[in-house]
């Protein structure tokens, strides 16, 4: 389900949040990817064995373009928040995350920044 | 030597006293000893009796015809420390062996009693050790009671601090939608205020404070980055839960990271020998948004290529800067 205006919502903590900050959309090479792993031995009969390992939490990667201002905003979100859980809802989603990009790094363009939010947690 | 025996008595009687004085004793000690032997070898003893035995044996050798065998220890032992100056050791132990066992008896009543009471002290320990036997061979009824009580008081009334808080938080979040508020800086909570930028000329100035050497160089290029690295724990557990915790006191570490691509010989070569001048010290930054920072410059090998010879020149280097915002 499509939310009815859609933007870019994050709050922390999670739990109780006392910060929020509304970014617009991410472009549209958002990423997301389950955090899974398999490891494979190969016995000397030929019978292969996986060893497997599930979180149940994801990894998501959004690129933003900001305003300067927006930038700063975010700067000073990330700041105040780098240690607690975030609260994001995008696109009719609410995910339950914390930042994992280390560093936070924001590429000054003509006019606008770039950056990139690189999220681990739950979605739903 | 006689072969019937019709009373047979021993009578031993001891007075044992030790009395001590009420100051100080650094040793008191008491010892009766007590090794007293009955032994009845002939073939009608009506009556044995052996009181007051601390090793006490009492045989009655014929199985058939000694009617009662009376056994008693009977022990009174008491240490009273009425002193006031100082008992750095009180010993007070009662040992109890009693053994009483024949092969044929209509009855046998073995009871032990036991009271052992320690006063007055400032480390107590106390112990009581006891064991219970009784092995016969026929036996009807068998009645074996172990009584035990030991008991140990203390009262203790202390007082200490107790704190019990119970922070309770709430938060309502609005969301305004105004126009602009996508590109503009409205954030909600407590985040500093937007802070104001003025273009300014990229300026470099030795030392941070007071500074006696400065140098203006062209603004960075296009793509010019900002890196914020804080420290910060974060791990995952064995089940996968990510943590992460960040003290507010650990420092951050910011990153500037510009690419000047636009220097002249001269600029290149003051640019050179500043950085000979400042290496590992901290250095003054202005930035071309207007904003002051303090810190070292982090690649004093930076490469300085040269883009062009004609004219003033054309050379490009790239600058890393890891420092705090001042202002």
């Amino acid at each position: 389900m499509k939310a009815a205006i859609s933007m870019f919502i994050i709050q922390a903590p999670a739990t109780a949040p006392e910060y929020q900050s509304v970014l617009p959309n991410p472009q549209l090479t958002d990423v997301e990817a389950a955090n899974l792993s398999v490891a494979k031995k190969r016995s000397m009969t030929g019978v292969i064995y996986t060893y497997v390992k599930t979180e149940g939490t994801s990894r998501f990667t959004f690129n933003f373009t900001l305003s300067r201002s927006k930038s700063l905003e975010l700067e000073a979100f990330v700041r105040a928040t780098i240690a607690l859980q975030w609260r994001v809802e995008f696109n009719g989603s609410v995910y339950i995350v914390y930042l994992d990009s280390n560093p936070f790094e924001q590429q000054h363009l003509s006019g606008f920044d770039a950056v990139t939010l690189i999220l681990e947690g739950t979605k739903s | 030597m006689a072969f019937r025996v019709y009373q047979y008595g021993i009578e031993v009687l001891l007075t044992d006293a030790t009395t001590g004085g009420t100051i100080y004793e650094p040793v008191i000690d008491d010892e009766l000893a007590f090794d007293e032997d009955v032994s009845a070898p002939s073939i009608f003893n009506v009556s044995i009796e052996d009181e007051l035995g601390f090793d006490d044996t009492l045989d009655g050798y014929d199985e058939v015809l000694d009617r009662t065998v009376t056994d008693v220890i009977q022990f009174i032992q008491n240490t009273d420390v009425h002193a006031t100056v100082r008992n750095l050791v009180v010993a007070d132990e009662l040992g109890f062996i009693e053994t009483l066992r024949r092969q044929i008896d209509v009855e046998i009543d073995d009871p032990i009693a036991f009271l052992d009471e320690t006063f007055r002290i400032f480390t107590l320990s106390q112990e009581l050790g006891l064991t219970q036997s009784v092995s016969p061979s026929i036996t009807r009824p068998l009645r074996q009671f172990l009584s035990f009580v030991q008991g140990v008081a203390r009262q203790v009334i202390s007082s200490r601090a107790i704190t019990n808080s119970l922070a309770l938080r709430q938060a309502v979040l609005v969301l305004h939608l105004t126009n602009g508020m996508l590109c503009q800086y409205v954030p909600q909570g407590d985040l500093p205020a937007e802070p104001t930028l003025t273009p300014s000329d990229f300026t470099l100035f030795y030392p941070a404070v007071a500074p006696t050497t400065t140098l203006i160089l062209p603004n960075p290029e296009v793509g010019n980055r900002t890196s914020y690295l804080p420290n910060r724990i974060s791990r995952k557990s064995r089940g996968g839960t990510k943590q992460v915790f960040r003290d507010p006191a650990w420092p951050t570490l910011t990153t500037l990271t510009m690419d000047i691509g636009s220097l002249t010989t001269t600029q290149r070569g003051n640019l050179q020998d500043f950085l000979i001048l400042t290496l590992g010290q901290t250095v003054g930054l202005l930035d071309y948004e207007g904003r002051a920072w303090t810190g070292i410059i982090g690649n004093p090998d930076a490469e300085f290529t040269t883009l062009s010879d004609h004219g003033c020149g054309t050379h490009a280097t790239t600058i890393v800067f890891d420092g705090e915002l001042v202002s």
